[in-house]
């Protein structure tokens, strides 16, 4: 029986239910494997706008996930628009939060727009284990050297 | 800033790097301009500016300028790679109809004549195979191998497979589809190594990863397709599923086919385009 000694939540947006899937099960891996006794904690939203809800639901608890994986092209509300949204809300800019982009979009443009806007890694789609292992790292040890 | 015009056989380039603002020194360039037209004998022009953030009147002076100097040969002069910042001060300055911008170098080249209209570029292939390749080895621990590409015939079916995902290639010169189309059993087996979970059946909540596929490898496809001049916009990923499933591509032109071949058994990319002709 594993004893949890800390939490990381995640919440994923992309329109597609199966490539959420595959990032859960990325996350997943990659926590196990580097830090075993973290309870993970995984929310999940089809677009930008479902994002905001649960990021409102969670501030009701004074909480805010520690990763945000971000799909750039979803109908509706696109990625854009939520960081957008969401660098306008103040209540909801918890220090702790880190954004990650996972997009098909390979436009350096389109990339350093992103990363001016707050954004952490743009990681482009196809993604590997690695890829997630090492986004996991850098947030794991931004935690431990907070 | 620096600007740095150069001949490129057919037209000259005028690369302009940098922060261009009102504030920023800048010599004029018309002159330089001037003296390698009349030396090339050359009437068209392209400014490149990718690598450029902002414009001051001063260089969209310079630009009309040239402008003024390429219309009195027959010639013109197209604007590549401003940014909407740049697009909207020339629109401000009044200047946008004579310093008309393209997204990319290819759509500046059809505007002069200096690249043939034509229906299908064979270099769109090369991009594909590999992007289509690379994204099931990452995406799907896959390996595939590309068989010959074949131009499918009136009487193939609409789409090869039994679940496809579509997604449109829009740029200023070439309108289209790519789908890529696999058989059931081959898609299970896909889906199946990417969720890392035995899958027995295809779903709706499953289902959608087809279309994911199709935008990865477009996604992948496109920065190679910008350096042959093709400016790809971003678009949504379709799916559609079910036995014998009979819809067309949204081109319903000329159709490339290209065949894989995966330890499950082969797997179909298609390359449509539109039907109208684009220039």
């Amino acid at each position: 029986m594993i004893k949890y000694t800390d939490k990381l939540s995640c919440l994923l947006v992309d329109d597609s239910p199966g490539i959420r899937q595959v990032l859960s099960n990325f996350i997943e891996i990659s926590v196990k494997h580097l830090k075993p006794t973290i309870l993970l904690e995984m929310h999940q939203a089809n677009n930008g706008n479902e994002a905001l809800e649960i990021l409102q639901e969670m501030h009701l608890d004074g909480q805010a996930p520690d990763l945000i994986m971000l799909d750039w092209m979803m109908p509706h509300f696109n990625g854009l628009e939520f960081l957008t949204e969401l660098k306008n809300t103040s209540a909801l800019n918890y220090p702790h939060t880190r954004i990650a982009v996972l997009s098909a979009e390979s436009y350096p443009q389109q990339m350093a727009l992103m990363l001016n806007l707050g954004v952490m890694q743009y990681l482009i789609k196809p993604f590997a284990q690695e890829d997630i292992d090492e986004l996991l790292n850098i947030i794991l040890e931004s935690r431990n050297a907070a | 800033m620096s600007v740095e015009i150069s001949n490129q056989q057919s037209y000259l380039m005028i690369k302009i790097d940098g922060d261009c603002a009102a504030n920023t020194t800048m010599t004029s360039f018309s002159t330089e301009f001037s003296l390698l037209m009349e030396e090339s004998q050359l009437k068209y022009a392209i400014a490149i500016c990718n690598d450029c953030s902002t414009f001051s009147p001063l260089v969209t002076k310079e630009l009309a300028v040239i402008y003024k100097m390429l219309k009195s040969k027959n010639g013109n002069l197209r604007i590549v790679g401003a940014n909407k910042q740049i697009c909207e001060f020339i629109k401000d300055q009044g200047l946008d109809r004579i310093l008309i911008t393209k997204t990319s170098l290819r759509g500046a080249l059809v505007d002069f004549g200096l690249v043939k209209e034509r229906e299908f570029d064979a270099n769109f292939i090369n991009p594909f195979l590999e992007a289509t390749q690379r994204v099931f080895k990452v995406q799907c621990f896959m390996d595939l191998n590309p068989a010959k590409p074949y131009v499918k015939k009136n009487t193939d079916p609409l789409l090869l497979g039994d679940v496809s995902g579509i997604i449109s290639i829009n740029s200023e010169t070439f309108n289209g589809t790519l789908a890529i189309s696999i058989s059931e059993p081959i898609f299970i087996h896909i889906i199946s190594n990417m969720l890392g979970d035995k899958v027995t059946q295809i779903e709706e909540k499953n289902v959608d990863l087809v279309g994911e596929l199709a935008n990865m490898i477009l996604g992948q496809a496109k920065l190679k397709l910008l350096s042959l001049g093709y400016s790809i916009q971003s678009a949504l990923p379709s799916c559609v599923w079910g036995k014998d499933h009979k819809i067309k591509h949204f081109g319903g032109g000329m159709c490339i086919v290209l065949p894989f071949e995966s330890p499950a058994g082969t797997i179909y990319s298609e390359i449509m385009t539109t039907t109208q002709k684009v220039s």
